[in-house]
């Protein structure tokens, strides 16, 4: 259990293996999330970069910039939004490869970061309740984000997003089957 | 002592309870109506007055419909008049039964009550107000139906058992130590500049007499009215820093021995009992089974005096916060739970108060385990960047090299902090759970049993990464805002792996019960 995230212990897309959703190795999350991931970047960049082409306009026409100034300000915008739209496009597939998740009779694990990394493990024990959510874009590509609850402080809640939704049902029924506790209190965040 | 015999019956809070309810809630309106009538003429925050009215009969009807029941396993609460509640509190779910008296509660034998869980930042309930009486058949009840083998033991405050089972006794001299140490002066150096400036804003400024006040003081100080201006200056602003200083402390003094006056710790059979304040006297059960985890702090200032302070937390309501700042209860405690073990005890005294809250302990036993020697230039390049970095920048501003000498004692501050760092950080794997000791200047010491641990996190930040090293961090519940419980920083990464991997089995082959 190293931060390093090494080769994936599983194809992606590969069924869960037969032996149920805890089989100790180490998933990737489905590989569409990287396809949703990049919509919703593109969706944000589209939210900032179209005001600001208005913004330009309005400035070339209010401001007698000249037609130099004016294409400078293009140029400027031109650069700006491909930098952003670029970073939209590249960071999924970066985050993606790096995050993979495993499932055991101890409890449930995450392993992310690209540039800060962590190994967060939740005691299957510890586990409060679970929430398996998915917002318009994860519908479309069957995705679901996971969060689990503990009675913890800064880990009060361990999210996982970008599971293929009948994987993340399968962890939470997994999760939250009477583990060694049993209940717990429910309100415990 | 009554038994749970009459438990059935519903109860109803003391007849005077109307007169504090009305009192909690007129004293959000009184202070600043005064404020305001003080400060200028104007009357359009008089209005408010009004509401003060309503919300005073409110406080009556609360006392007519609010009932009470203490069941055989269960705290029945029903409350409300048209929209009604009825709320069941079991008593293995209950943390905490707290009282609070101010010295009206006292006049009148009547106590608030909090009835604590573990569920969010608030008191499950709040009975405002019962006789001494109720209390103690409360307790009784909460005490029998956990099924704990404590004795019912009337209040912790009550002479009946005095000398026995004493653990810990705080007196003003203590306490005046304590404020010595502390900097909380500033909490009511905050108040007071929270009312300076109600009032500023409504009439005319302070300032405008305190400055000269302050001015023809420092005028009568001798060798200030001679000098040049620069020197007197200088003089004039050590003088005020210094007498800050004095000041917040002596604020810092007044704080404490009004809230922590005859500060007690009493072991009430498993459980612990403290009953601390002057004026408005509060005392608490700590259900030793509940603490989630401990800590032992030690300042440079706390080591001039052979003290350090432990506290401990639990994760209860979140009333506790800091030794019963919010002393009625009702205002946002938010998440500090955190709890006074004792807020100054003698450093050798430390390890037996630790092991009366967990008896397998054995910190005479501990095995602790240091970080590798290398790590000190992990710290050391972090270190070293807050201290060279700006005489560098100002060398590099104002083209002056000779700034880059003052880089030099930076430099060896940080290889001194470096090393001292990694020589006082240590953890140990104990049977029963873990412990960390942290910092040079400031020390910790953490202990987190297993069956607490929440989460385990293992960290690389790309620094880390540079120097093989990893940290280790343990999420526990009732932890401070923002901050993990226990953080082993600085590890060799493969022993952070093998560190983090034992914890998570640990955590997961123990159960957890609040």
């Amino acid at each position: 259990m190293s931060v390093d995230a090494g080769p994936p212990a599983v194809p992606p897309g590969a069924p869960v293996s037969d032996r149920g959703v805890a089989d100790g190795l180490y998933h990737p999350l489905d590989p569409r999330s990287v396809a949703a991931a990049r919509i919703a970047g593109a969706i944000a960049v589209a939210a900032v970069v179209l005001p600001a082409l208005l913004a330009v306009l309005a400035a070339a026409i209010a401001v007698p910039l000249g037609l130099a100034g004016a294409l400078m300000a293009l140029a400027v915008w031109a650069a700006a939004s491909a930098l952003l739209a670029g970073w939209c496009y590249a960071w999924p597939g970066v985050r993606y490869r790096r995050l993979r998740y495993r499932l055991d009779r101890q409890g449930f694990t995450i392993r992310r970061g690209v540039v800060w990394r962590s190994v967060t493990s939740v005691p299957k024990s510890r586990v409060q309740h679970t929430d398996v959510s998915q917002g318009p874009l994860q519908r479309a590509f069957d995705l679901a984000t996971l969060v689990v609850h503990t009675a913890g402080t800064q880990d009060s809640s361990v999210s996982l997003g970008g599971l293929t939704h009948g994987v993340a049902l399968r962890i939470r029924d997994y999760l939250i089957d009477a583990g060694p506790t049993g209940g717990g209190d429910e309100r415990g965040d | 002592m009554a038994g749970t015999s009459v438990a059935t019956e519903e109860r109803r809070l003391h007849p005077l309870s109307w007169l504090f309810a009305a009192a909690q809630v007129a004293k959000g309106f009184i202070v600043p109506a005064l404020v305001v009538l003080f400060a200028s003429g104007e009357s359009y925050e008089l209005w408010a007055l009004a509401f003060v009215v309503p919300v005073a009969v409110g406080a009556i009807v609360q006392y007519a419909v609010f009932r009470y029941r203490l069941a055989a396993d269960e705290i029945v609460v029903r409350d409300g008049l048209l929209t009604r509640t009825e709320r069941h509190i079991p008593y293995a779910r209950i943390q905490n039964v707290d009282l609070v008296q101010n010295p009206l509660h006292r006049l009148l034998g009547v106590a608030l009550v909090r009835v604590e869980t573990a569920s969010g930042s608030r008191p499950e309930a709040v009975m405002r107000v019962l006789s001494l009486g109720a209390v103690d058949e409360m307790r009784a009840a909460v005490v029998a139906g956990r099924g704990s083998p404590a004795a019912m033991h009337p209040r912790g405050d009550a002479p009946a058992d005095a000398g026995t089972g004493l653990l810990l006794h705080v007196g003003v001299g203590e306490l005046v130590k304590l404020g010595t140490i502390s900097n909380r002066g500033l909490v009511v150096v905050g108040a007071v500049a929270g009312l300076w400036w109600q009032r500023a804003s409504f009439g005319p400024d302070l300032g405008d007499w305190a400055a000269p006040l302050i001015e023809s003081a420092l005028a009568r100080l001798p060798g200030l009215a001679a000098g040049p201006p620069l020197v007197r200056a200088v003089l004039a602003g050590t003088v005020l820093l210094l007498a800050a200083v004095a000041l917040l402390r002596l604020f810092s003094i007044g704080w404490y021995v009004l809230q922590l006056y005859d500060f007690t710790l009493r072991r009430r059979g498993p459980d612990l009992a403290a009953a601390y304040g002057l004026l408005t006297r509060v005392s608490r059960t700590i259900p030793t089974s509940r603490v989630q985890s401990l800590r032992a702090t030690e300042t440079p200032l706390h080591r001039w005096f052979g003290r350090q302070s432990v506290e401990l937390r639990t994760a209860g309501g979140g009333a506790g916060s800091d030794a019963g700042a919010d002393l009625d209860g009702a205002g946002g405690g938010a998440s500090a739970e955190k709890q006074w073990l004792a807020p100054l005890v003698e450093t050798g005294r430390v390890p037996a108060l630790i092991e009366a809250v967990l008896p397998d302990a054995g910190l005479d036993r501990v095995r602790w385990e240091t970080l590798p020697h290398r790590a000190w230039r992990r710290v050391f390049v972090r270190s070293v960047a807050v201290a060279v970095l700006p005489p560098t920048l100002a060398a590099a501003v104002m083209l002056s090299p000779w700034m880059l000498l003052l880089a030099v004692p930076g430099g060896l501050a940080a290889a001194a902090h470096a090393r001292l760092t990694v020589r006082h950080a240590a953890y140990a794997l104990a049977p029963w759970g873990v412990l960390s000791r942290l910092g040079w200047w400031n020390r910790t010491l953490t202990l987190v049993r297993y069956a607490r641990i929440q989460t385990v996190a293992l960290c690389e930040s790309p620094f880390d990464r540079r120097h093989r090293t990893a940290s280790v961090r343990i999420d526990t519940a009732g932890a401070a805002a923002g901050r993990y419980t226990i953080r082993i920083p600085y590890l060799d990464r493969e022993t952070a792996a093998v560190v983090s991997r034992r914890l998570h089995d640990e955590a997961a082959h123990r159960s957890f019960r609040w």
